[in-house]
Parts: structure tokens; C-alpha cells; sequence
């Protein structure tokens, strides 16, 4: 079985792939543990970005301060 | 700055490079404020714990003792003894020592400095765990700047809007005219390379 381009299955995460497409994704990654894990990795992505906002916003705070 | 690029930061510090002393005060200062306030510092105390810090490390030839490519043997961190001693250990023990002088010269005005019943109010493994979490921060940001050289302009445009500024996907891909799959892909492609350099920085 040959796996989803990477492309795909992050399309397929933010619900922005043509129907059938979806639906051959959705079926493909429910037999497909490899396939699962990169969706699995793919919505771990936002903890990441939240991580990196908040640290963004406390590094910002931080150079305020000093320019004070 | 990636491991290796941080890593060739301390080897122009060690060697006395006036412009990496700089780059090395920028990127370290951050962390040192904010750890200060892990002691209860104020914003004058903190901006004391950067001098103090950045002139011990530079009066006591700091760099030249830590050996940059070989952790050293006797250096343990005292919370996991599995892990050797990293350069962000070393910061943290002095920035430590400094904050701790400071915190108890303050309120040291009943009790002498020395006296051994004076509180030690910061649990090790608080302070610990705050500096792990601080460290990290300044990782991230870090990290972003090298991932901004590391990829296309427009990919990193595309990340920066979309994800660490939450601009609507539609908005990003009209404002950088690519489309809305793009938006999301480069997404995705930013955060896998922010991870491989996060994991080559946290390894120093």
C-alpha cells in the first residue's frame, strides 16, 4: 500500500482536500499506521506554534522593558 | 542560531571576538532577566544580574574552562544525574549564585548574610524547572530567526502570518498570492524544519 504524499495529509488535517480525495485519505489512513502517525504529527504542529507564540510574546515583553 | 552556529559563537567568544561577545550578550541577557525574576528581582536587579553575569563569565575566562566539544566527565547536573554538563548548566549556576546574593543583600537588612538560618525560599527543583522552561523560550526564538534563513522568503511569510500570527489562511494566500494549500503546506513544512532546529539547539 503506498503511502499519502505528505502534502496530502496535511491538506486533509485542515479539512482543505477535495471530497473523494478526503474520503480515500480517511480510509487509507485508517489502515495505514505510518500515514497516522504523520496526521497524529501534524496536529501536534499546533502545540508547537503555541509554544513559539507564547514565547514570541514574553521575548517581545522583554525587549520592551529594556528599551524603557 | 542552530548548534553548530552556536557552538562556533562560543569558539569566537572563547577567542576573544569583540562582534560574537555581542551576538553572545544579546542572545543570553533575555534569559538571564527572566530567570532573575525567578528570584524575585526587580527590573534595576535584573539589569545588575546581566552585568554581573556577563563579567564573571568574561573576568573568569569562563568559556576557556567549559570545554565546548567535550561535555565535561565531573560536570553533573544535579536533577538527572544522566545528564552531563551543558553550557546552559553553567549559565544557570551563575546566574543562580548571583540572583541568590542579590535576593539576600536585599533582605538582609534583621539577619547578616551569612547567618544559616536566612531562608532559602527557592526550592531547587522550582527554580530548576522554571530555568528548563525559560531556557526553552529562548531556544524558540532562536530558532525562528534561524528557520527565517533556512527557508523561502514567501514560505516563511506564509508561516509567520498564518500560524504565529493567526491571520486567516484566504488573507495570507491573497496577500502573498499563492493558494490557500500552499498557505497550509508551508505551514506544515516550517514547523517540521523549527523542529529540527529546535532539537539540534537543545542538544547544546
Amino acid at each position: 500500500m503506498k503511502c499519502l504524499l505528505h502534502e496530502d495529509v496535511v491538506l486533509y488535517r485542515h479539512g482543505k482536500l477535495p471530497f473523494l480525495k478526503k474520503i480515500f485519505c480517511r480510509l487509507h489512513i485508517k489502515k495505514c499506521k505510518t500515514c497516522a502517525a504523520v496526521l497524529e504529527d501534524i496536529y501536534k504542529e499546533d502545540e508547537l506554534i503555541a509554544e513559539m507564540q507564547n514565547s514570541i510574546r514574553v521575548f517581545e515583553n522583554l525587549q520592551k522593558k529594556c528599551s524603557e | 542560531m542552530a548548534f553548530e552556529t552556536r557552538k562556533s559563537l562560543l569558539y569566537r567568544v572563547k577567542n576573544g571576538d569583540e562582534f560574537s561577545w555581542n551576538e553572545f550578550y544579546k542572545l543570553y541577557s533575555p534569559l538571564i532577566r527572566l530567570h532573575g525574576g525567578d528570584f524575585n528581582l526587580n527590573e534595576e536587579e535584573k539589569d545588575e544580574l546581566v552585568q554581573k553575569v556577563m563579567c564573571e563569565i568574561f573576568q573568569k575566562d569562563i568559556l576557556s574552562k567549559y570545554s565546548i566539544d567535550q561535555v565535561p566527565e565531573d560536570v553533573v547536573y544535579k536533577h538527572d544525574p544522566n545528564v552531563k554538563g551543558r553550557f546552559r548548566h553553567y549559565m544557570r549556576a551563575i546566574i543562580g549564585n548571583h540572583a541568590r546574593a542579590m535576593f539576600k543583600k536585599r533582605n538582609s537588612s534583621a539577619v547578616s548574610i551569612d547567618d544559616p538560618d536566612m531562608p532559602d525560599v527557592f526550592s531547587e527543583e522550582d527554580i530548576s524547572r522554571k530555568y528548563e522552561e525559560e531556557y526553552r523560550m529562548l531556544v524558540l526564538n532562536d530558532a525562528l530567526k534561524e528557520l527565517k534563513n533556512k527557508v523561502e522568503s514567501k514560505t516563511f511569510a506564509a508561516f509567520e502570518m498564518c500560524a504565529l500570527q493567526n491571520r486567516p489562511p484566504k488573507e495570507v494566500a491573497e496577500f502573498l498570492n499563492i493558494s490557500i494549500e500552499s498557505v497550509y503546506t508551508n505551514r506544515s513544512r516550517c514547523v517540521k524544519t523549527l523542529k529540527e532546529i529546535v532539537k539540534s539547539m537543545e542538544e547544546h
